[in-house]
């Protein structure tokens, strides 16, 4: 699996202390060994120095760190039968539809570092799906994933066949599922926090910008 | 496949080619018994290792000693499926918590209104709490965890209320979503003893066991 780099977070300062606004995180000075066991094996396999505010919340409780990793390692960070940018952007567009403000931009800036571009990621925040940045299997796969996180048992075999009609999968309807099911779960534990956002979508244009 | 085969969850593509693992092995065991089974083993046998993290997690979060009895975790889990109208969950883990607290009318009870129940206060305000991480967590605030403590839940015990909360919002897109069927009564109730006794974990394969968690 190759591995995205990212340089822009690896710039946000690992002196920063991440703090929720609700409820005390495992920050590196109270993390048991188990949880600093963990946070290294973040740190290597994401090659990034700061252990993110996400994982200080889970490791309140160690097993639900190191599944989550598991989970989110297993369904979002790796290709899969949807490809990693447009599983970036069903994260922001589920996260900003649950009022997360942390995973909207975590995932927003994925989706950039993807590929994604301005015009899209604006739609996809702002659930503009007519927009002409979206394609239309796109804004059906969107749909599908709003209609998930609003409504899930209005679910009916007539939504799986129109997605199928523009072109999706069964493997790629089902990734889609497990993705916005697993964001309705991190959003709340991340509101639960009030964990705030790390603007690192600001810092990516403001990067992007400076190199233009 | 033959057409008179009953299909247990939307995707058709994925109930014919479960992936190798603990649920497959299940799946196949029913069918050779001729036995009812659930269609939820269909879509975790989709993706083995993601679901070998969603049970060991579930596991660890439901069942094992906590700050909170596990009967108010299931309490907490059948709320959130009563909230989001997932009534396969809502059934479940209704079943369990009647099974964990020995009163199924209590149980009931909180699913119908919360607010007349017989449920103590202090219970009371944890399930005000999910229920509003279900419904609106976009508005949690400070005042509402002042609230729990209040009321005199610790942070942990907290901890352990958000996690079964957001953890059923997970389950029941993953069940609706993918339109896993109810099942009988009589199963509800015989899932609802077993998960009260034995929890969430399967037995897994050891291969499959020490890959999980590494790329």
């Amino acid at each position: 699996m190759t591995k995205p780099q990212y340089p822009v977070i690896a710039e946000v300062g690992a002196s920063q202390p991440i703090e929720a606004a609700n409820l005390p995180v495992v920050t590196e000075q109270t993390a048991s060994p188990e949880v600093v066991r963990l946070y290294a094996q973040f740190r290597k396999e994401f090659s990034r120095p700061q252990v993110p505010g996400i994982l200080k919340c889970f490791a309140t409780h160690p097993p639900l760190l190191e599944h989550m990793m598991g989970l989110a390692q297993s369904m979002l960070f790796v290709d899969g039968a949807l490809d990693r940018r447009h599983k970036e952007m069903l994260s922001t567009f589920v996260s900003a539809q649950n009022q997360c403000a942390y995973c909207t931009d975590s995932h927003g800036f994925s989706f950039r570092a993807h590929g994604g571009s301005p015009k899209a990621l604006e739609a996809v925040v702002v659930c503009r799906l007519e927009s002409d940045a979206i394609t239309s299997p796109q804004r059906a796969l969107l749909s599908f994933a709003r209609k998930i996180t609003q409504n899930s048992q209005g679910i009916a075999p007539a939504d799986i066949e129109e997605l199928r009609a523009t072109g999706w999968s069964d493997l790629q309807i089902a990734e889609t599922i497990h993705l916005t099911a697993l964001f309705a779960c991190f959003n709340r534990v991340v509101n639960a926090f009030g964990l705030p956002s790390q603007e690192l979508l600001a810092i990516y244009e403001r990067e992007s910008e400076d190199h233009a | 496949m033959p057409d008179d085969i009953e299909q247990h969850i939307f995707l058709s593509e994925v109930e014919a080619n479960p992936q190798p693992g603990p649920y497959a092995d299940a799946i196949a065991a029913a069918k050779r018994a001729g036995t009812e089974y659930w269609g939820i083993w269909n879509i975790l046998a989709f993706h083995p290792q993601a679901a070998y993290h969603l049970c060991e997690l579930s596991h660890e979060l439901m069942f094992e000693e906590a700050p909170i009895s596990s009967a108010l975790r299931e309490l907490i889990a059948a709320q959130t499926s009563s909230l989001n109208h997932c009534e396969f969950c809502m059934n479940a883990h209704a079943s369990v918590a009647s099974h964990l607290y020995g009163d199924e009318d209590l149980v009931w009870s909180v699913l119908r209104d919360l607010e007349s129940s017989a449920l103590s206060e202090k219970d009371k305000a944890l399930l005000r709490f999910t229920g509003k991480l279900t419904l609106d967590s976009g508005s949690i605030a400070q005042a509402d965890i002042d609230v729990l403590k209040l009321a005199g839940w610790d942070d942990t015990s907290i901890y352990y209320a958000i996690g079964a909360c957001a953890l059923f919002n997970f389950y029941n897109r993953f069940v609706s979503g993918n339109g896993v069927k109810l099942v009988s009564e009589e199963a509800f109730r015989n899932l609802g003893e077993r998960m009260a006794r034995v929890g969430y974990r399967r037995e897994q394969p050891p291969k499959l066991a020490k890959a999980a968690g590494q790329e």
